[in-house]
């Protein structure tokens, strides 16, 4: 057969014929149409399709990425640094209040816990001079309130000529409430066993301004006349015994009368020079306390002294609590002059 | 602002270029967000982290492409690092396609749906599904592409997409009998 014929042949019988693709293919020609009319049903239904975000997301970003350090933190930091000052000058405001109230208020209490037990030794200051008040032990003083208690009256009202005075007695009135009553026999059995505490704690008192006549020594003031023996005096108001309790006064002066005609002056005085010489004997009493500075600890003392301790040196507890190396104490009866230096 | 003077600005720092640039695209991307991560509020904190990163990386941006591409390519990357974060892939590239899940016809349903609803139904889909759905068919990756992003296998991206579009079918077809 010439090939041409061939070519023919198989041109003619195949030429025409159709051959329909099998199930199988058709099928997965059918499955990329619908792969790509899906993608593309999503593609297009979701391109340009924009959601909203919320407005937090920019301020976030804004915040913590694009200006971390922007005006608003820096608004805020100005708000905290303001309240923190606030906050701080608040807290040393209060704190120093606190502290003067803390400082002033032993003194309160020696007014209040010990007025009642007040002994007839009182003492008065430069303030509040020229007040005599004869000394007598508190027994009489108990039982003479309920006899004449017009009388006693006297003294106080001799007292609060000043303004200071009248200051005084509203105070030791307002502190000495639960005692005002000092006849009463707690009160003077109190008075009878502690008076020579009481009596040195008086002379050591740093507030003796502030201490001043209340009904107990309005009572006193008005037993002094009584004239009670000196046998009576205790033995509490021995310069040794004063020394002991007034040791951090620095120059307070306590004087006790056994009678009009006798006086005892005892004299404390900060730092072992000489004393002074004694205001008047039958007047009061009082050299006015050089300006005594406060009982506080000194924390720079302290830590210094903590630093002496851990390096073995010797530690001053005189320059840690910030008060006297010595204190002279000087106590007058009579003609005789008792005087002792002490050693802190 | 042309987009060569929003991206200057932008460079320069000044807030309001940054603020218009995110207007301008925060919406878009969101969406794009969105069609990876099913919580909204995890697709708003990848377009937060995206848009950073778009911000930082601005001066790399040549201006030769495609900005709104240069960005979604960022998103989507943010999209993908989020998801490997939060929801491993490996887990959810186990095989989902059983049978009642597969489509055994093909879909018929009409496709006039709403952008939303195409939203909801993507996010019907298990997660290893929905991200190769997303990249091959919306994004143009090719399915290396695609193994290299997931650190999967070629035939598993191609075994993936085919039954994510299975599902999306079955689903659709659902929706259109619905309706």
């Amino acid at each position: 057969m010439p090939s041409d014929n061939l070519d023919d042949l198989f041109r003619q019988h195949l030429g025409g014929h159709a051959t329909p693709p099998g199930a199988d293919l058709q099928r997965r020609l059918a499955e990329l149409a619908e792969a790509e009319r899906l993608d593309s049903l999503f593609r297009t239904g979701l391109a340009g399709h924009a959601s909203q975000p919320r407005r937090a997301v920019w301020e976030r970003l804004e915040d913590e990425h694009l200006h971390p350090a922007g005006t608003r933190r820096r608004v805020v930091a100005w708000w905290q640094l303001s309240a923190a000052a606030v906050l701080l000058l608040s807290l040393l405001a209060g704190g120093l209040l606190w502290r003067n109230g803390h400082v002033a208020q032993p003194g309160g209490e020696l007014a209040t816990g010990r007025a009642a037990t007040k002994p007839p030794a009182s003492t008065t200051t430069g303030s509040t001079q020229g007040l005599a008040i004869p000394a007598e032990t508190a027994i009489p003083a108990a039982n003479a309130i309920s006899s004449a208690p017009i009388v006693a009256k006297e003294p106080i009202a001799r007292t609060s000529t000043s303004p200071s005075e009248k200051n005084k007695k509203a105070w030791a009135s307002q502190a000495t409430a639960p005692g005002i009553s000092s006849s009463s026999p707690p009160i003077a059995s109190t008075t009878r066993a502690g008076r020579a505490a009481t009596a040195a704690q008086a002379a050591s008192s740093h507030h003796l301004p502030r201490r001043t006549l209340d009904a107990a020594t309005g009572q006193l003031a008005r037993t002094g006349g009584r004239q009670s023996p000196a046998g009576q005096l205790p033995p509490a108001t021995t310069p040794a015994a004063l020394a002991a309790t007034t040791a951090p006064g620095l120059a307070l002066v306590a004087t006790t009368m056994t009678n009009p005609s006798e006086v005892v002056e005892v004299e404390v005085r900060r730092g072992p020079a000489p004393a002074q010489p004694a205001v008047g004997l039958a007047s009061v009493v009082a050299t006015a306390p050089v300006a005594s500075p406060r009982r506080r600890l000194r924390l720079g003392g302290l830590l210094r002294q903590a630093d002496h301790l851990v390096h073995g040196e010797p530690v001053s507890l005189a320059e840690a609590t910030g008060l006297a190396e010595t204190v002279t104490v000087e106590a007058r009866l009579g003609g005789r002059t008792l005087r002792r230096t002490v050693q802190l | 602002m042309t987009e060569p003077d929003l991206i200057a600005a932008c460079l320069r720092g000044e807030p309001r270029a940054q603020r218009q640039l995110y207007n301008q695209f925060a919406g878009l991307m969101l969406t794009v967000c969105r069609r990876y991560l099913k919580r909204p509020e995890d697709a708003e904190e990848v377009l937060l982290l995206g848009f950073a990163k778009v911000f930082r990386a601005l001066p790399t941006f040549r201006q030769e492409g495609s900005f709104e591409g240069w960005i979604r390519r960022i998103m989507v990357n943010q999209a993908l690092m989020e998801l490997r974060r939060r929801e491993p892939l490996h887990l959810s590239f186990e095989d989902f396609a059983q049978p009642e899940n597969l489509a055994t016809t093909p879909a018929t349903a009409d496709t006039q749906l709403q952008a939303e609803e195409l939203l909801a139904l993507l996010q019907t889909l298990p997660t290893g599904y929905r991200t190769v759905f997303n990249l091959y068919a919306l994004e143009g990756y090719s399915h290396p592409e695609i193994a290299e992003a997931l650190g999967i296998t070629e035939g598993t991206s191609k075994s993936q997409l085919s039954k994510a579009r299975a599902l999306l079918q079955r689903r659709l077809q659902g929706a259109a009998v619905n309706s």
